[in-house]
């Protein structure tokens, strides 16, 4: 039986009951196809979600399209969100991330091919977490600390990484936009995505692959 | 000596963890890593870092770079009503659109 909708989208008729709950409360209360819950996660985060889909793809009306498609997948979709997996904002960046991005491939028709690679290269059960460390993925990594160890990228790292994830450009592709060997791109693609994961690692999880705490273990060029 | 050839061997294996994501592995690579993987837990862990990273962190980065510019200047009214009559259109439950599965 289909649930009645409670409410209607509208910033000012949330109730405050509504506006001081949890990010993880509002998603539960999305099972219950409560609009208000969605209102104000909508109130949160639809700028977020503009500002990552604009800078992927550019184009005001091709953002709001996003928009408008993760919160109707957050709101069809609640039972999608695991909370033992991670906080709800991550969850619903990825949402807006992967949409942004399959737009983008779409509207460049670019980026099958890395899937392609993935599945070539028989890795779909790493990635998708059907390993041992499938339950430590949101222990691991902070990922809000990202935001500002982006900052402190090289140039040439951080121009790389905009161009593969933000334009959907391949490493060779890459190269040839900067003419730079690729070597290069892949050495700046590395050290970038590396430098992005030391610094958002859990600190207590650190471990090098020989036993040893890398603790003390600074990003350093190579 | 021998450890440090072995740290040294590892990095190469750490360098195509973040590189099998892309197109830019050449076939000899792709085997590497692909047989290396299947006995090193650490660079599982890695692999997963790197797409955790890019499936959900690059988003992070990208909005809070984003946030800087155009989307503080959008006005969500006009996304906010069409979301609505999208979700009283379809009625709660009823038909997805587009990418919902
Ligand atoms: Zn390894």
């Amino acid at each position: 039986m289909q649930a009645e909708l409670q409410g209607s989208l509208c910033a000012v008729q949330q109730t405050p009951r509504v506006c001081e709950q949890s990010d993880e409360t509002l998603m539960e209360l999305l099972r219950t196809q409560d609009s208000q819950a969605l209102d104000a996660l909508f109130s949160r985060y639809a700028r977020l979600v503009y500002g990552i889909a604009f800078s992927i793809l550019h184009d005001s009306g091709e953002a709001e399209e996003v928009v408008q498609e993760s919160f109707f997948y957050v709101f069809r979709k609640p039972f999608a969100f695991e909370p033992s997996k991670g906080r709800a904002r991550v969850w619903i960046v990825q949402v807006a991330y992967s949409r942004a991005r399959d737009r983008k491939a779409h509207l460049t028709r670019r980026g099958f091919y890395v899937r392609a690679d993935i599945e070539s290269l028989g890795l779909e059960d790493t990635l998708a977490g059907k390993n041992d460390v499938e339950n430590e993925i949101g222990a691991r990594l902070d990922l809000r600390k990202l935001q500002g160890a982006f900052d402190d990228l090289s140039s040439a790292q951080q121009e790389t990484l905009k161009l593969y994830y933000f334009e959907g450009m391949g490493l060779r592709e890459i190269s040839q936009r900067l003419s730079e060997p690729l070597g290069n791109v892949r050495h700046h693609f590395y050290r970038g995505l590396e430098r992005l994961r030391k610094n958002a690692l859990v600190e207590r999880l650190q471990s090098h692959s020989n036993g040893k705490s890398t603790k003390a273990e600074r990003p350093q060029e190579i | 000596m021998e450890r440090v050839r072995k740290q040294n061997d590892h990095k190469r294996f750490e360098r195509l963890c973040a590189l099998a994501l892309t197109d830019s592995l050449s076939i000899k690579e792709r085997r590497d890593i692909e047989l290396h993987l299947q006995g090193c837990e650490t660079c599982q862990a890695r692999i997963q870092d790197y797409s955790q990273i890019g499936e959900a962190g690059m988003g992070l980065v990208a909005g809070s770079l984003a946030l800087t510019e155009a989307a503080k200047h959008w006005d969500d009214q006009k996304a906010r009503e069409k979301l609505e009559s999208s979700i009283l259109d379809n009625g709660p439950g009823g038909a997805s659109k587009g990418k919902l599965d």
